[in-house]
Formats: structure tokens, C-alpha cells, sequence
């Protein structure tokens, strides 16, 4: 035998302590394991069985089969456990129906106390019971919903506000405008996409709100503002997105409001469009403005989109082309134009390519 | 002191620092199990009013065009396109690239999906090394874009199904995927909530390995019927859904999977889509996009999400595993290479000071300390430096410590996405914990070791390559990154400058 190992006694002490403490986190690992697999199946079956005498009943009366009241009656009278298991199955229902069957299920909801305690929730402390609380408020609306939805759009929690905008939207409330364009300038704003769909529900009704926040200091809000204006249909702003386009200086702004352009239709848009596809602006603003001329469907755009076509950017020459398709006829004729000059296509002569794609993207165009 | 004495002295040294390498180790992904957790906690609150599906409704939802890279895949790539073009989204299109495959899967696909040959200007926004053959669409309305080119590799496909996309996200997905239905919907929800920002979201990929799948859906997860299966479904939970997500809630997510992942195509072109020399071009990509954002001093984000699932056949057999795991550990030493200049670099911020010093101490050096640790230990052992019971103990507490972690994460996934839930599963997992680290995780090592071998024996040529390749000149410039339109959000990628990145 050599050396003796260094320090042998403490080393094997230590090891002995970690091997010990060890065996009993695995065991305690272990055991969380499986009775966490034996509570949650525990749970589910007694979900299931819960749920089951009032499923059918759910059903009839969305499907519109309470003539007489009846099955509101027996749902609204179920016991308390049956009701807490069937309640979010409602929920998620009245998400999904029109009509009668919401109406038939709003009701319900009502009878139950649902809405009001929604109401009360709307001020838990709990940021979750809150989200869920204004995720109903949305489905289910009714007296006092919108007031109190937009005071949670001011909640410390994002996920609450975020939920908040969506029920907002759902709602479709003008009074809910001013509200929402104000969540989407603030210094720690909510997600365009969460705000400005709900704006676009409500419509033109917004349109005075974003119009006084479209002169904002923060290009990234000016730019979200000047999207809406385009969603929400407010043709009669179509000169403010023409003074966007033509003098904003983030080109983020002047790239929004071309497609905001596009998407509100205004005939006046086409010179202003067609100026911004000139060589000397930026590449993304050349391609964005000729797909809103497309989508305008402006003739007059016809030779300078043609002239586009054979355009050295691939980007500039496709969107070009798909917007010829997009003008109607006339478009897809001077496509068409193009095509035959060059029938070969290939890299020599790119333009053909391009609208041979184009044509053969839209088949009644290429057959016309 | 004899030179036998010292040298004792050293093997029991030796293995005292190994100990300590595994338990840094381990704690250390337990720290990012707990980020994990924080953030499981998060989207499972979420869920219920998370409104995934008002995409159908949303006027502002963002095209995606599934890039499908497809070679020698004949018997499978009907039905992986069709469970693609069955997925739930608004506006997709499915891209397969058939990259010079010499069985018959363009065959099969032309004849199934009716497909004609189109005009088609396939732009070279991303450079590619098989040339575009023909493009190809289905007589009838589906949207789905084959495009047959020369053998390229898979990079290259992964480039030119890009240079072929038309929506502004592009979601990278293998051929022998299965997603889950709302996976379009889900991956690209993050693009919806913070279109500014975000540039690349990650998914999460599990084993599929003997559950039924039906109609290009999962219908059951089970456990796989062989061990190496089952071993991998804990380590993917462990190391893919855990560590993943405890990275991103650091911000320092440098792993997206090639197998399911989304990305802005404009970000992706502005530098230089992925790498046609690098086996790990995935993680590279990441790597590169933190690299460029950062230097550009621009506001990001790329978000890894614990929900959906690319379900994925993982290796069953030792040799498929073992070039599987070779080849892994050859592109991240490749990867680690090229952005040396990041690690531990402040201006990188977290990828640079955390996410990329932890790639290469624990995943990188790993195989060299967990060999050299056993060899340390038999040394120990021969030259009587150590005796057996210590050699025992100290044995436990390095494995213990590994089975610790895994039964951790099996407890996470048991008490949030509960995916498995037969008692069967469960007991097949619980020993799966166990026999990952007595032999797997060893056998796994000399693997990567040997990965590693290969990516040092080669460096003169290979990485004499990548250094001419040059970052900077990699993509266009920002200002001319153009591609598709998209119906809504920024039509650029992030813009906003911060003043300082860190």
C-alpha cells in the first residue's frame, strides 16, 4: 500500500452526509411523484363526474331547447360542487355561440351570480382571479362591464390589461376608445396587437382618439397609431396618413401609413403612393407602397407598377407585379404584356419571370 | 513524499474537483429548472384567456411559411405534408424542399399532391449550394410550394426554402415532425404581442417514439417500448423543455432547435440565413443573431415556449445516437469557435457573460471532465490512493445528485404539462432517471468526446474557413432587408436602438 489518501476519515464523512441526504431527496422526489400522479387522476375523475349530470343540460340549452325554462331552471339550482366543476365549461362555451344560445347562456351565467362576482373579482388582489374576471366581463358584457373593464386597462399586471383590451374589443364599445388609444401611447404600453384588433372592432368610433395621438414624440407609437387609423376605417383621415407617408421622418411611420393607405382605399393616396415607389426612397417603402397600390386598385398605377416589374430588386419587381394582379384586368393585361415580350423568362430577363408568377398565381387573371 | 505519494495526491485531488465540477453542474441546471418553473407558472395561469385562437379573427396575424428540408424521405413525407398542411393558422403555406434526393420522394409527393411545375422567381435573399431545379404547386388550392434543387445539404435547403418563403415568419421544422395542431398559432403569438421585438421563438421537441400517431396528429403519449428511447424523453425534458426555458427567462436562449423554431425571415436574411459550413448551423444561427443585435445595439427578444410540441422519432439504436451525439458536440464546438470573440464579453450581455461561458464549461468540457473522472477514479483505485467505499460513495453522490436532477424535472412536468399519464409512463420514467446516469450518460460522454476529437483534428481546415467567411459581411444591410410584406406590426425587423445593450 502507498499513501495513505488525504484526509480519508473527513472525506468519508462527508460523503456519508451526502449519500444520506441524498437517498432521502430521492425518496422524497419519488414519493411527490407519484402521489402528485395519484391527486391529479383523483382530481380528474371527480371533475368528470361532477360535471356529469349537468353536460347534457349545458347542451340543450345552447342548442335551444329550453321552451320553457326548465333547463335553466335545474342549472341554475344544481349544487353548489356540480356548478364550480360546470362553470368554466359555460364559459369557454359562451365564447364559442351567437345568438339565442348566448343569450340563453349569459342568462345562466347571471342567475348564478357569475357576473356580479366577475364585477367584485374585477378588484381581487390576485392579478389571475382579476385576468380571469375581465376575460368574462368581455364574454358576458351587460351593465357596468365596459366602465369597470377600463379601469383594469390601468392594472399594474400586463397580463391583466392585455386581458382587459381583448374584452374590450370584444364588447365593441365606442365609449371604450379614448381608454385603449391611451394604453397603446403610454410609456410601458400593451401590445399593438392586443390593442389595435380591439380599436378595429369599434370602428371608425376611435378614429378622434388616434387622430389626437398621431402627432406623438415616440416614432414607435406614431407608427402603432397611424396602423390604426388604417384598421379602424377612418377613410376621412386618409390626409393625415398622406402627410405620414410624405414627411414623417422614422420610416417605420412612412412604411405603416403606405399600408394604411392601401387598406382605407382613399383615391387621393394614389399620387402619394406612386411617389414613394421612386428609386430614391427606401427599398421597404418602394415594395410596401406598390402592394397598397394593389390593394387600392388604382389603374392609374398600372405604368408605374408595370415599370416596376423589371425593377433589380426582387422584392420591388414580385410585389410589384402581384399588385398588377391585384388592379383587376387592365393590371393583369399589361402583365400579361410583359410576359409574352420575353416568353422564356429566366434570370436574362427577370421581368418576364416576374409576371409569368404573377399570372400563374391567379389563374383567371392569366386566362382573361 | 514518494513521486507515488504525490501522485496519489494529485488522482485524489482530482476527483475532488470532478465532484465539484458535477455538483456546479447540476445546481446549476437546477437553478435553471426553478427559472423554468417561474415561467410554467406563467403560461399555465395564462392559458384559459391566452386567446390563441382570435387569430382567426385578428386582421393583424402574421403570414408563416413552414420550411420543410426534405431528403431520402420518401416512405414518410406524405403524411408529415399532410399533417403540416392540416395545422391551425389563418395564413401559412407549407415550403418542402427536396434537396437532390435520389429516392423517390419528389415522386411521391408530385404524384400524391397533384403538383404541376410553376413560375417561380426564387430570390437569393440567403445563400444556398444546391441550385433551384423547378418549383412546384398542387393543381387544387393547398397551400404548399415544393421546391426540387440539387443536393446542398440541409442548410442550404433551410436557405432556400427561406429564399423561397412568402410571409414574413418562417418556422423551421423537420421533415419527420409531428406538431401539435395549435402549434402555428402558439409559436407565433409572440411575433403578434411584441412585433417590435421579438425575432425568434423556440418550441419545445419531445420523443414520439411509440405513441400512436393518427392522421398526422399525436393521439396518446406514451413511453417508448425500448430504453435508449425512454432515457432520451427524460434527458430532452430535462436539458430541452427545463434548461430551454430557464435560459430564456434569462434572456440568454442560444439554442433554438432546427426541429421547430420561428423565426422573423427578414432578421434571418439580414445576417445571412444559416451557415452553410457549420454541422450545429441551428444554434449558430442564434448565436449569430444575438452577435448582430447586439453589436447593432438594438432592442430583441427571442423567447423559448413550453407549449406546443414538435414530436420527433429520437434515435433507438446506439450507432444512430452515437453520430447523432457526435455530431452535436462537433457544432457546438464549431458554433462556440466562430463566437469566441463573445465569450465573456460584457457587450454580449447575458448570452456573452452566462448563457455562452456555461456552453462551454458545462457542455462543452463536460465530456472531457466526466471521462476524466472516471479515469481518475480507477487510477485512484489502482494506485490504492483510494479505497473502494470511498470510491462507492464518492460514485453515489455524483450520480445521485444526476438522478436528483431528473426525478426534479419529472416532478416539474408531472405538476404542469402532465403529457404522460399512465402509471406505466410514469414507472418507466422513474427508472429511466436511474439508468440515464448509470452507463447512458457516461456512454453519451465518450461520444461527444469524440465529437469534440473531431472538430479539434479538423480545425486547421475548418476553422480556417469560417474565420475568411467574416461576420460583418454575412447579410445585407439592415436598411435594404426587404421581403414580403407583413399585414400588420413593423414591416423591418427590430429598429429600436438602446444605449447601451448590455
Amino acid at each position: 500500500m502507498t499513501a495513505a489518501p488525504a484526509g480519508p476519515v473527513v472525506d468519508r464523512a462527508v460523503l456519508v452526509v451526502a449519500v444520506v441526504a441524498l437517498v432521502a431527496v430521492l425518496l422524497v422526489l419519488a414519493v411527490a411523484l407519484l402521489s402528485g400522479r395519484w391527486w391529479q387522476r383523483r382530481a380528474a375523475a371527480g371533475r368528470a363526474q361532477r360535471v356529469a349530470p349537468g353536460r347534457p343540460l349545458l347542451v340543450a340549452l345552447a342548442a335551444g331547447d329550453d321552451d320553457d325554462g326548465t333547463l335553466l331552471d335545474r342549472l341554475a339550482t344544481l349544487p353548489r360542487a356540480q356548478w364550480r366543476a360546470l362553470e368554466p365549461v359555460a364559459v369557454a362555451m359562451l365564447g364559442k355561440v351567437r345568438g339565442d344560445a348566448r343569450t340563453a347562456l349569459v342568462a345562466l351565467l347571471e342567475r348564478r351570480g357569475v357576473v356580479q362576482r366577475a364585477l367584485r373579482d374585477a378588484r381581487h388582489r390576485r392579478s389571475t382571479t382579476r385576468a380571469r374576471a375581465a376575460h368574462l366581463l368581455g364574454l358576458v358584457g351587460g351593465p357596468g362591464a365596459t366602465p369597470r373593464l377600463a379601469a383594469l386597462l390601468g392594472d399594474r399586471d400586463p397580463e391583466v390589461r392585455a386581458v382587459t383590451a381583448r374584452s374590450l374589443g370584444r364588447l365593441g364599445d365606442p365609449s371604450a376608445a379614448t381608454p385603449l388609444v391611451r394604453a397603446l401611447v403610454r410609456a410601458r404600453p400593451l401590445p399593438h396587437q392586443v390593442v389595435v384588433p380591439a380599436l378595429a372592432r369599434i370602428g371608425p368610433a376611435s378614429r378622434t382618439a388616434l387622430l389626437a395621438a398621431a402627432d406623438h414624440h415616440d416614432p414607435t407609437v406614431r407608427a402603432r397609431v397611424i396602423e390604426a387609423l388604417g384598421l379602424v376605417g377612418a377613410v376621412d383621415t386618409a390626409p393625415r396618413l398622406v402627410r405620414a407617408l410624405g414627411e414623417d421622418p422614422a420610416v417605420d411611420v412612412r412604411l405603416r401609413a403606405a399600408r394604411a393607405l392601401g387598406r382605407l382605399g382613399a383615391p387621393s393616396a394614389v399620387g402619394p403612393l406612386l411617389a414613394a415607389t421612386g428609386p430614391d426612397e427606401p427599398t421597404a417603402l418602394r415594395v410596401t407602397a406598390a402592394q397598397a397600390l394593389g390593394v387600392l386598385g388604382a389603374r392609374r398605377a398600372i405604368p408605374v407598377l408595370a415599370g416596376l416589374v423589371a425593377d433589380p430588386h426582387h422584392w420591388v419587381a414580385h410585389t410589384a407585379a402581384a399588385a398588377l394582379v391585384a388592379v383587376g384586368p387592365d393590371g393583369a393585361a399589361a402583365l400579361r404584356g410583359l410576359a409574352d415580350a420575353a416568353p422564356g423568362g429566366g434570370a436574362d430577363r427577370p421581368a418576364s419571370a416576374h409576371a409569368r408568377e404573377a399570372l400563374a398565381a391567379a389563374p383567371g387573371a392569366a386566362a382573361a | 513524499m514518494t513521486l507515488l505519494d504525490l501522485v496519489s495526491l494529485v488522482v485524489v485531488a482530482a476527483n475532488w474537483c470532478v465532484l465539484a465540477y458535477f455538483v456546479a453542474l447540476n445546481t446549476s441546471y437546477l437553478g435553471l429548472i426553478a427559472l423554468a418553473v417561474r415561467e410554467f407558472r406563467h403560461h399555465l395561469r395564462r392559458r384559459p384567456w391566452a386567446g390563441v385562437e382570435d387569430a382567426y379573427a385578428d386582421p393583424l396575424t402574421l403570414g408563416v411559411s413552414v420550411v420543410m428540408p426534405a431528403y431520402h424521405e420518401e416512405n414518410t413525407i406524405v403524411e408529415s405534408v399532410r399533417a403540416m398542411l392540416s395545422l391551425q393558422h389563418p395564413r401559412f403555406e407549407v415550403v418542402v424542399v427536396v434537396d437532390g434526393s435520389k429516392d423517390r420522394t419528389f415522386e411521391v409527393l408530385a404524384q400524391h399532391f397533384d403538383l404541376v411545375e410553376v413560375p417561380r422567381v426564387v430570390p437569393g435573399d440567403v445563400p444556398t449550394r444546391g441550385a433551384v431545379r423547378s418549383v412546384h404547386a398542387p393543381r387544387a388550392a393547398v397551400p404548399l410550394v415544393v421546391v426540387h434543387t440539387d443536393n446542398g445539404g440541409k442548410a442550404s435547403a433551410n436557405n432556400t426554402g427561406i429564399n423561397a418563403a412568402s410571409h414574413p415568419l418562417v418556422c423551421m421544422v423537420d421533415a419527420d415532425c409531428v406538431l401539435d395542431p395549435d402549434a402555428l398559432l402558439a409559436m407565433t403569438r409572440p411575433f403578434a404581442e411584441d412585433p417590435e421585438h421579438v425575432v425568434a421563438a423556440g418550441g419545445v421537441v419531445r420523443a414520439v417514439n411509440d405513441s400512436p400517431v393518427t392522421a398526422g396528429r399525436v393521439t396518446e403519449v406514451r413511453m417508448p417500448r425500448r430504453w435508449l428511447a425512454r432515457i432520451q424523453v427524460v434527458e430532452y425534458l430535462r436539458a430541452f423543455l427545463l434548461g430551454r426555458s430557464g435560459w430564456s427567462a434569462l434572456g440568454g436562449l442560444v439554442v433554438i432547435s432546427g426541429a421547430f423554431g420561428v423565426f422573423r425571415r427578414d432578421s434571418v436574411v439580414e445576417v445571412g440565413g444559416f451557415d452553410l459550413d457549420t454541422l450545429g448551423e441551428d444554434a449558430e444561427l442564434v448565436v449569430r443573431l444575438h452577435r448582430h443585435l447586439r453589436t447593432q445595439r438594438r432592442r430583441y427578444r427571442l423567447v423559448f415556449l413550453p407549449e406546443p410540441v414538435a414530436w420527433t422519432e429520437v434515435p433507438e439504436t446506439v450507432r444512430v445516437l452515437g453520430r447523432q451525439r457526435r455530431r452535436w458536440s462537433r457544432g457546438l464546438v464549431e458554433t462556440l469557435w466562430r463566437h469566441r470573440a463573445m465569450i465573456g464579453n460584457p457587450r454580449y450581455g447575458t448570452v456573452g457573460m452566462l448563457a455562452l461561458p456555461f456552453y462551454v464549461l458545462f457542455e462543452l468540457l463536460a465530456p472531457v471532465v466526466e471521462i476524466g473522472g472516471l479515469v481518475a477514479l480507477a487510477l485512484g483505485l489502482l494506485l490504492g490512493a483510494i479505497d473502494w467505499t470511498f470510491a462507492v460513495l464518492f460514485f453515489v453522490v455524483a450520480v445521485g445528485y444526476g438522478i436528483a436532477l431528473s426525478l426534479v424535472a419529472l416532478v416539474v412536468e408531472e405538476f404542469s404539462f402532465h403529457r404522460y399519464r399512465g402509471w406505466r409512463d410514469l414507472a418507466a420514467a422513474l427508472a429511466a432517471t436511474v439508468v440515464e446516469n448509470l452507463g447512458y450518460r457516461q456512454t453519451t460522454a465518450w461520444w461527444r468526446l469524440r465529437g469534440l476529437l473531431d472538430a479539434l483534428l479538423r480545425r486547421r481546415a475548418q476553422w480556417g474557413q469560417m474565420t475568411r467567411v467574416g461576420f460583418a459581411a454575412s447579410g445585407p444591410a439592415a436598411d435594404d432587408v426587404v421581403g414580403p410584406v407583413p399585414a400588420s406590426g413593423p414591416v423591418l425587423g427590430p429598429s429600436e436602438v438602446v444605449g447601451d445593450a448590455r
